[in-house]
C-alpha cells in the first residue's frame, strides 16, 4: 500500500470544499496530476497544488490506496465524499461532511470532526478520536434517509441529532451525545456510553438507542416495556441492566431505548409497571 | 433596448404571418422589428439555423409564495444543481424549482423570452411581483386566483355578475394581475371544511353555489371585462380516475357562451385532467375524447402539463389534491390556507417509468397534442414544476417531433400502460412550424399579447435562433438528441433587440416588463364597489384595504393592458 500525503500549506478561512479527495478520485493518480485539480476556496477555484504540498502517489489498487492529510482541515469539506474503497487519515481537525454518501472503505481523523459527520453513508467505517459535531450519520436537510449501512465510532463526543433519519447500521459515541440522538430514526443502533442531553429517540419509528450513562428524562410518547440484564450493540454485549422503552408513540413507531438503570436512578419509578 | 441588428438568411418559422420557413432576413431597431437597418447594425448570420420568434410559456410556476415555499421546503433539489456566479449571472440553484436569476437565464437560454405566472393568491400577490422583479431577461406577468375567492361566491351566488366583474376588475388592477385563474372551483374552499367536491353541480359548503355557476359567471365576467386572456382553468377532480368527463363537462358548461370565434376558456395542464377509468387499476386514457372535444369545439383551448419522468416539485392552489399526494407519498408536505380567497400544497415527487399511473399520464400528454388536430388551441408545457422542469422543454419537443423518440421512451415504461395507451398507433410527428405555433404564436395570440409571438414589423424583437439545419430535419428526427440539445441551448436568443444569449452563454441580463391589465369600468361602479367591499374587509381580512393594493411604482418594469369594459 502506497500512500499519498498533503500537507496543508497555509491556514485557511474560507470553506474549502475538497470532495475530490477520496480515494475513488484520486487512486492511481500522480501528484503531478492530482495537484492540477481545482477546488472551491470561497468563492474562487485554486488548485490543490497550491494548497498543499503534495507528496507520494496513490495506489492503482483502490482498496489499498491511502490519503493522508496533515494540517487543521477545520475548513475542508466534504473529504471522502462518496468514496467505496481505501483509507483516508486526517491528522488533525475536519470540517463539515466528511465522509457524506460513503459506501465504503475508511476514515480515520484523528482530531474533532465537523458537522454532518458521515450524513447519509451507506457503507465503510469512520473513527473519530475527537468530537464529532452535531447530525452525525443524519440525512442531508431536505432528505429523509440518513445513514443506511457502515460504522461511525466517536471517542470524544457528540453534538445534538445524531442518527438523525437513520435506516440501518451503528454509531458508537464513547463520550456524552447531545439532545435528539435518533430523531426520526427507522432503524439500525446507536450507543451512547456517555450521558445524554435528553430526547433521545423522538419520532423514531424502528431501531435501538442504547444510552449507558445518564439520561435526564425518556419522551412521554414511550411505553415502558421490560427490563434487561444486558443488551447487544453489534457483535458486542453490553453490560445492564437497562429499562426498556418503546416508541416513539407519536409516530406508531416501534423503536427501542435501552437506558442503563445505575446511572438513571429518576426513572426508578417506571419499576411499578413490572408489579402489575 | 438597444441599436441595429441585422438577422441574415435564416430560415424563419413565423406561423402568425404565415411564414412557414422561408429564408428570409429579420431587422431589429430599438427593440422591434423593422423592414430595415443601417450599414452599422450588428449583422448575425443565421444561414442554416431557424429563427423563430421567443417563445411564450403562458403557465409555469416561476414566482411568488408557494414557489419560495417550496424552495425552502427541499434544499436537496437545489444541492444536486448549483450554478456559479459568472461575471455576467448571478450565482444560483435548481433543480425544480430555480432561484430567480436561475429562472430567467435558463428561460433565455432555450430562447423563451415571456412567461406567465398562472397562480398567484390576490392576498400573496406582492410576493409574486417581488420575485418577478428579480427574474431577469424575460417579460412576464402572473393570474391572480377567483375560483374559490369569497367575495367572488358571493357576488355569484347573489346573481350579481356585475358587481362580481367590477369587483374582479378592481382586482385585477390593484394587484397588478393579467388574467383570470380559476384552481378547482369551490373546491379549495369545501376542502377547508374536510369535504370534497365531485361534481360540478354539488354546492360549495356555506355558499350555495356549485363549481358549474363560478366558471359560467367568471367565464361572463371575462367577456364583460373584454380581458385579453380567457379563464384560465384547473378543472375539479384533477388527479382522480375518470376525471376526464369532468373536463369535458367543464368545458362545455360555458358552450353557449362561445362568439368570436375565439376560445373562451383555457383549460390548463389537462394532462392532469385527462384520466379516464374507475379506479387506479383501470386507470387510462382520457385523451382521445378531450381531444374529440377540443377538435370539434373552437371555444376551447388546452395546454398539456406534460410529465417528465424524474424527481420534481408539484405545488397548487388546489390543496385537496396536494393532501391526496402527500398521503399517497408520505413524503414532507407544505398547506396553506390564503385567509378568504384559497389555499396551496406542494409535495416533493417523483415520477416513475416503471410506474402505471405515471407511465399513463406521460402518455396522456403526448396523445394530447398529437390528437389535437388545431396547434393554435394546444400549447406546450409541463405545468412547471407540477409536470416537471421547464428546463425539460427541448425532450417534450423532441418527442412531438421524432416518432423514433417517443418509441424509445415508449419502449422503457411499464408495459400494461404500454399496452393501454393510443400512443404507439399514432404516427403524426410536429413539424417546425407546429412547434413554433404551440411555444409561441398560439400563447402569445391567447394572451392577448399583440406584439409578442411573431416577428411582423413592428412586433417585439424577441427573437430566439436555433442551430438547426431545416434541411436535415429527416436527420434530425432520427436523431431526437439532437433535437434536444438544439431547442436546449438557443444559438442566439434578442430580448426586446438585445443580444441576450449567444451560443447558449448569457451575455447580458436586463429586465422585462412586467404586464398587467387594466379593465376600466365605470367610475362610480368602481367607487360603490369600494364602498361595500370595505366592511367585509374588516370581516375577512387580517390586513386592511389600503395594505392590500400594490402600487404600480412597486413593479420595476410595469407594462399595463388597457381594456374597455361593457359596465
Amino acid at each position: 500500500m502506497s500512500a499519498l500525503k498533503l500537507t496543508l500549506r497555509r491556514t485557511v478561512v474560507a470553506p474549502l470544499h475538497l470532495e475530490i479527495i477520496s480515494p475513488d478520485n484520486l487512486s492511481g493518480k500522480r501528484w503531478r496530476e492530482i495537484g492540477e485539480y481545482m477546488v472551491w476556496e470561497g468563492n474562487r477555484k485554486v488548485k490543490l497544488r497550491n494548497l498543499f504540498k503534495i507528496e507520494g502517489e496513490a495506489d492503482a489498487n483502490l482498496q489499498d490506496t491511502l490519503i493522508e492529510i496533515v494540517g487543521d482541515m477545520s475548513r475542508g469539506r466534504r473529504i471522502g465524499y462518496r468514496m467505496s474503497g481505501g483509507v483516508i487519515r486526517v491528522r488533525e481537525h475536519c470540517g463539515l461532511h466528511v465522509g457524506e454518501s460513503m459506501r465504503g472503505g475508511r476514515i480515520i481523523v484523528d482530531g474533532d470532526a465537523g458537522p454532518w459527520l458521515g450524513a447519509n453513508m451507506a457503507g465503510g467505517t469512520i473513527e473519530v478520536s475527537g468530537n464529532a459535531g452535531d447530525y452525525v450519520a443524519a440525512a442531508s436537510l431536505g432528505t429523509g434517509k440518513g445513514m443506511t449501512g457502515g460504522s461511525i465510532t466517536i471517542k470524544g463526543n457528540s453534538g445534538s441529532q445524531a442518527g438523525a433519519w437513520m435506516y440501518s447500521g451503528l454509531i458508537r459515541i464513547l463520550g456524552s451525545s447531545g439532545m435528539f440522538p435518533g430523531v426520526h430514526m427507522r432503524g439500525g443502533t446507536i450507543h451512547i456510553a456517555g450521558e445524554c442531553s435528553g430526547r433521545a429517540g423522538a419520532n423514531m419509528r424502528g431501531g435501538k438507542i442504547v444510552v449507558s450513562g445518564k439520561l435526564p428524562t425518556v419522551l412521554p410518547s414511550f411505553t415502558f416495556e421490560d427490563i434487561r440484564s444486558q443488551t447487544r450493540v453489534d457483535k458486542d454485549n453490553v453490560e445492564g441492566p437497562f429499562y426498556v422503552f418503546s416508541g416513539d408513540n407519536n409516530e406508531d413507531g416501534d423503536g427501542r431505548l435501552f437506558i442503563k438503570i445505575a446511572s438513571n436512578p429518576q426513572l426508578k419509578w417506571c419499576e411499578k409497571f413490572l408489579e402489575v | 433596448m438597444s441599436g441595429e441588428i441585422a438577422i441574415l438568411n435564416g430560415t424563419v418559422f413565423d406561423p402568425a404571418n404565415r411564414i412557414f420557413g422561408e429564408r428570409m432576413d429579420i431587422f431589429v431597431k430599438d427593440g422591434k422589428i423593422v423592414s430595415s437597418v443601417s450599414s452599422k447594425a450588428q449583422r448575425i448570420d443565421a444561414s442554416g439555423r431557424v429563427v423563430m420568434p421567443g417563445g411564450v410559456d403562458i403557465h409555469s410556476h416561476i414566482a411568488g409564495s408557494k414557489v419560495n415555499s417550496g424552495r425552502l421546503l427541499r434544499p436537496e433539489d437545489h444541492r444536486k444543481d448549483v450554478e456559479a456566479k459568472t461575471s455576467t449571472t448571478h450565482s444560483g440553484v435548481g433543480y425544480s424549482i430555480p432561484s430567480t436569476y436561475t429562472t430567467g437565464y435558463r428561460y433565455a437560454k432555450m430562447g423563451y423570452t415571456t412567461v406567465f405566472e398562472p397562480a398567484t393568491p390576490p392576498l400573496k400577490t406582492r410576493h409574486t411581483h417581488e420575485e418577478l422583479d428579480s427574474t431577469p431577461i424575460i417579460d412576464k406577468g402572473c393570474f391572480p386566483l377567483f375560483g374559490n375567492n369569497w367575495f367572488v361566491m358571493e357576488y355569484l351566488r347573489d346573481g350579481k355578475v356585475e358587481d362580481c366583474a367590477t369587483y374582479v376588475a378592481w382586482m385585477l388592477k390593484a394587484l397588478k394581475g393579467y388574467a383570470i385563474k380559476i384552481v378547482d372551483p369551490g373546491g379549495v374552499e369545501v376542502w377547508g371544511w374536510g369535504k370534497f367536491l365531485r361534481h360540478l353541480d354539488e354546492k360549495v359548503t356555506y355558499f350555495d353555489v356549485t363549481p358549474r355557476e363560478i366558471v359560467r359567471g367568471l367565464c361572463k365576467v371575462n367577456r364583460l371585462l373584454n380581458l385579453p386572456h380567457p379563464i384560465h382553468v384547473h378543472t375539479n377532480n384533477l388527479g382522480n380516475p375518470g376525471n376526464y368527463t369532468t373536463t369535458i363537462e367543464t368545458m362545455d358548461s360555458v358552450r353557449d357562451m362561445a362568439g368570436g370565434g375565439k376560445p373562451i376558456i383555457h383549460i390548463t395542464h389537462v394532462q392532469f385532467t385527462g384520466f379516464s377509468g374507475s379506479s387506479w387499476l383501470n386507470l387510462g386514457s382520457g385523451a382521445p375524447e378531450i381531444a374529440e372535444y377540443v377538435n370539434r369545439h373552437g371555444h376551447v383551448s388546452v395546454d398539456l402539463g406534460q410529465i417528465i419522468f424524474g424527481d420534481t416539485t408539484t405545488m397548487t392552489a388546489d390543496g385537496p389534491f396536494q393532501y391526496f399526494l402527500h398521503m399517497l407519498t408520505d413524503n414532507k408536505w407544505v398547506n396553506m390556507d390564503v385567509e378568504a380567497e384559497t389555499g396551496s400544497g406542494i409535495v416533493p415527487f417523483q415520477y416513475k417509468r416503471s410506474n402505471y399511473v405515471n407511465a399513463i399520464q406521460w402518455g396522456i400528454g403526448l396523445e394530447l397534442a398529437l390528437l389535437i388536430e388545431d396547434p393554435w388551441r394546444v400549447f406546450m408545457t409541463t405545468d412547471h414544476p407540477n409536470g416537471g422542469p421547464f428546463t425539460s422543454y427541448p425532450r417534450v419537443i423532441a418527442w412531438l417531433m421524432s416518432r423514433k423518440a417517443r418509441e424509445r421512451t415508449l419502449s422503457k415504461i411499464n408495459r400494461t400502460a404500454r399496452r393501454r395507451l393510443t400512443l404507439p398507433s399514432i404516427e403524426r410527428e410536429y413539424t417546425l412550424e407546429e412547434i413554433a405555433t404551440i411555444t409561441r404564436a398560439a400563447p402569445a395570440r391567447s394572451l392577448g399579447l399583440k406584439d409578442k409571438g411573431h416577428l411582423g414589423l413592428g412586433a417585439d424583437a424577441d427573437i430566439a435562433i436555433y442551430d438547426i439545419n431545416p434541411s436535415n430535419m429527416d436527420v434530425l428526427t432520427g436523431k431526437p438528441s439532437k433535437l434536444r440539445r438544439a431547442f436546449g441551448q438557443a444559438y442566439y436568443t434578442i430580448k426586446n433587440g438585445e443580444v441576450v444569449v449567444r451560443d447558449g452563454k448569457i451575455l447580458k441580463t436586463p429586465f422585462g416588463r412586467t404586464f398587467y391589465v387594466e379593465s376600466q369600468t365605470k367610475p362610480e361602479m368602481e367607487s360603490n364597489l369600494l364602498r361595500s367591499i370595505e366592511a367585509k374587509f374588516r370581516d375577512y381580512y387580517t390586513v386592511g384595504l389600503e395594505n392590500y393594493q400594490i402600487n404600480e411604482s412597486y413593479l420595476r418594469n410595469p407594462a399595463k393592458i388597457i381594456c374597455e369594459a361593457e359596465i
